[in-house]
């Protein structure tokens, strides 16, 4: 079974959104989610893996910035040239 | 133009009335003539019966039915005329519109084989509507998704029988040439509707392509055999005639791009009676 198959890949997904439901109860604690971890590693490749951690880091951090939770020295290092 | 045809309008009715106001005090005036045996003397002193000879003329002059409805069919003619021309106005538009779009240096040849094994080129596929997305089979989350809004948009456009003289083609381009075989690509496009067309080919004939439609690709970094490709995320819309027309990107769900495909057919449809 490989990613070209559809049962494959759906089934990746549905490990990968158990693994982040727990992250989501925990507040991003990996600790607490260690066996759904190793589930989500083992039904998807490594590729994969890395991808949806980057993903979930982005969503993460699109949520914060429209919240405004994100530290404003944060933003002010990723801002363009300013006027002077 | 609006502005010119308003004074128009506005010079059309001022001349109506006026017209119009004319036209009354002898309305009343012929009314009250032809009441019979009543020689209201009060009119007298209002308006003289018997008019003199020159104001006799001017009033013959200003004979109320037919000066009314000269002016007024003068001015439904004049309004006539100024919204023709703003409708020329605006299909001309229209046109332009469409040319400037067209003229965006998107597309061009390709030559590539399908799923089957059958080599295509773009010559191929004139006469037919094609919405064709970029992609590879190993894609994690991205390319299953837009594949989904592509069945669901290939399902949208063929339930409407009378879009069958140029029928509506959805293909599936990889832009992993290093992996996607025919036999791949025809099982991976399967999952998603018997309507697609898969095409792959060598990597030089993807990178062709590839130039031809501006889209960016490249392999990412290798894990052991498997790497993930980046790639942008876009469907592009050829109109029978091998010209690009529309594109769209992940912001447009299935019934706003089918929608938005609609009104290319039918524009199509029209210039092309």
């Amino acid at each position: 079974m490989s990613v070209i198959d559809k049962k494959y890949r759906e089934k990746c997904w549905l490990t990968r959104d158990d693994y982040w439901k727990c992250l989501d109860k925990n507040k991003e604690e990996k600790e607490k989610c260690l066996q759904l971890r190793q589930l989500f590693e083992s039904s998807c490749p490594a590729t994969w893996v890395t991808h949806f951690d980057q993903k979930r880091e982005y969503d993460i951090f699109k949520r914060q910035l429209a919240l405004g939770e994100v530290e404003t020295d944060k933003l002010k290092s990723i801002k363009g040239p300013s006027k002077s | 133009m609006s502005m010119i045809s308003h004074l128009f309008s506005i010079r059309a009715t001022t001349c109506l009335t006026r017209n119009i106001l004319r036209a009354t005090p002898i309305r009343l005036l012929s009314s009250a003539s032809s009441s019979p045996n009543k020689t209201t003397n009060a009119n007298d002193h209002i308006l003289p019966k018997e008019l003199p000879s020159s104001e006799k003329r001017k009033a013959k002059f200003n004979i109320s039915w037919k000066t009314v409805s000269v002016t007024f069919i003068g001015a439904a003619s004049l309004i006539a005329f100024i919204y023709y021309l703003d409708q020329r106005k605006m299909q001309k538009r229209k046109v332009l519109q469409r040319a400037a779009v067209g003229k965006m240096a998107i597309g061009g040849p390709f030559s590539l084989i399908t799923h089957e094994r059958k080599p295509v080129t773009d010559k191929d596929f004139r006469g037919q509507w094609l919405l064709i997305y970029f992609g590879f089979t190993h894609c994690p989350d991205i390319c299953p998704e837009e594949l989904e809004k592509l069945s669901e948009i290939t399902d949208l456009l063929r339930r409407d029988k009378s879009t069958q003289k140029n029928p509506f083609q959805p293909v599936f381009v990889s832009v992993d040439p290093e992996r996607d075989t025919p036999e791949l690509v025809s099982t991976y496009i399967k999952d998603y509707s018997p309507h697609f067309i898969g095409l792959t080919g060598t990597r030089e004939q993807v990178a062709e392509m590839c130039k031809h439609y501006r889209v960016y690709f490249s392999q990412g970094p290798k894990v052991g055999d498997d790497y993930i490709v980046d790639h942008a995320i876009i469907m592009y819309l050829i109109n029978p005639n091998g010209e690009f027309v529309d594109y769209y990107g992940r912001n447009k769900n299935a019934k706003e791009v089918a929608y938005a495909i609609e009104q290319h057919m039918n524009a199509f449809k029209e210039s092309n009676k």
